[in-house]
């Protein structure tokens, strides 16, 4: 599936942002993988640690992938409630005209490195 | 501050809050392709089904009957040209993008190839996209709708195996309806399975062989080129 992509694509954002930190060296990337995409966290992580040795900085990372809930906006009471399912609706009034807040998106949220301190 | 490996070096832990989504870049590109296709009102398609569901077929048996609407076609497929060959024939300007392994189109190969197939005043972009039913579902091609296909041969569980697709879908066809009769089709099933997924979706019926539905599918996609051209360009 396309999770060789979306490695690929982590790792160019995690490289980008570790250079513009000034940073050496990356030890943790944190990876929030919102539920609607469907992505195999699995073959995700496996994709990482394989292309991680392209990147000079990243050849030590960690990557902590966390699922991402979906949660959604309510049109009609405003409400956000967390979807334990497919078919979403409001967990307040039930209505389902909603909007999706989190839970689709494949996110580089934050990084642990070290920077050269020169 | 600590000292690492004993080189000497001091170092510095450090947190660095990033928030980029994964799909930026592909975002970035789609976004300006929507913008274009915006300012031209040409309304564009993204078909997307697993392989074999009936999507080039569909398009061989609707293309004519779309005139005089200015159609293009872009078609994915992993290898080979031969979904571009059965397509030409109907007289409108069609290319193939080979993907050489990739399982969706991306942004960007829509940008590349629709040069090729571009005219003057186009109404209608349709992009048939490779035969799979998850990874072409996260790849924003610029498109104004996702069209997801399902034919009554695939089983009435597909849409809640395969739930992204049918949730961003703007409609969804079932294909093959010539062949119900034939199968232990449960129309009634497959319906709710759609429904509990994605409330509300559109759904239509349709035979490129006997070309029972194609009608209405006809008439949806000339209601939506009508209404982008209504749309003040520039939007
Ligand atoms: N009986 C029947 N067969 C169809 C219909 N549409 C497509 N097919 C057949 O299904 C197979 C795959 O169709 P194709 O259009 O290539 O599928 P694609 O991979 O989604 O583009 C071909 O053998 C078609 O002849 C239909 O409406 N009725
Ligand atoms: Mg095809
Ligand atoms: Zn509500």
């Amino acid at each position: 599936m396309h999770e060789m992509s979306l490695a690929v694509e982590i790792l160019r954002i995690a490289d980008e942002a570790a250079a513009e930190a000034g940073a050496g060296r990356v030890l943790r990337v944190g990876v929030g993988v919102g539920w609607l995409l469907q992505v195999e966290e699995q073959s995700l992580a496996f994709h990482l640690r394989a292309m991680r040795q392209d990147y000079p900085r990243l050849r030590e990372a960690v990557f902590d992938l966390a699922e991402e809930a979906v949660r959604v906006r309510c049109r009609a009471c405003g409400e956000e409630t967390q979807q334990a399912d497919w078919g979403f609706s409001c967990g307040s009034c039930g209505c389902r005209d909603v909007a999706v807040v989190t839970g689709d998106r494949l996110e580089v949220q934050d990084m642990e490195v070290l920077t050269d301190d020169v | 501050m600590c000292e690492t490996e004993g080189t000497g070096h001091l170092h510095q832990h450090q947190h660095v809050a990033v928030h980029r989504h994964a799909m930026e870049a592909n975002d970035e590109i789609a976004s300006r392709l929507r913008r274009s296709f915006a300012a031209r009102g040409v309304f564009v398609l993204n078909l997307i089904s697993a392989p074999g569901s009936g999507k080039t077929t569909l398009l061989e048996h609707t293309l004519a009957q779309l005139a005089p609407l200015r159609v293009s076609v872009l078609v994915g497929d992993v290898e080979t040209e031969r979904d571009a060959e059965r397509l030409r024939s109907c007289g409108v300007p069609v290319s193939q993008i080979v993907t050489a392994g990739t399982c969706h189109l991306e942004a960007e190969m829509v940008a590349n190839h629709l040069p090729e197939v571009d005219q003057r005043e186009l109404d209608l972009l349709i992009v048939e996209n490779v035969g799979n039913l998850v990874c072409p579902t996260a790849y924003d091609l610029g498109e104004d709708a996702k069209v997801a296909l399902v034919s009554t041969t695939e089983g009435e569980d597909k849409p809640l195996k395969y739930p992204a697709i049918f949730h961003r879908a703007q409609v969804a066809l079932v294909t093959k309806s010539d062949l119900a009769p034939y199968l232990d089709f449960d129309r009634e099933a497959l319906f709710a399975n759609i429904h509990t997924v994605h409330p509300g979706l559109d759904v239509l019926e349709v035979s490129a062989k006997t070309g029972e539905g194609l009608d209405r599918w006809l008439a949806w996609i000339r209601a939506q080129v009508e209404a982008k051209r209504a749309v003040p360009s520039g939007v």
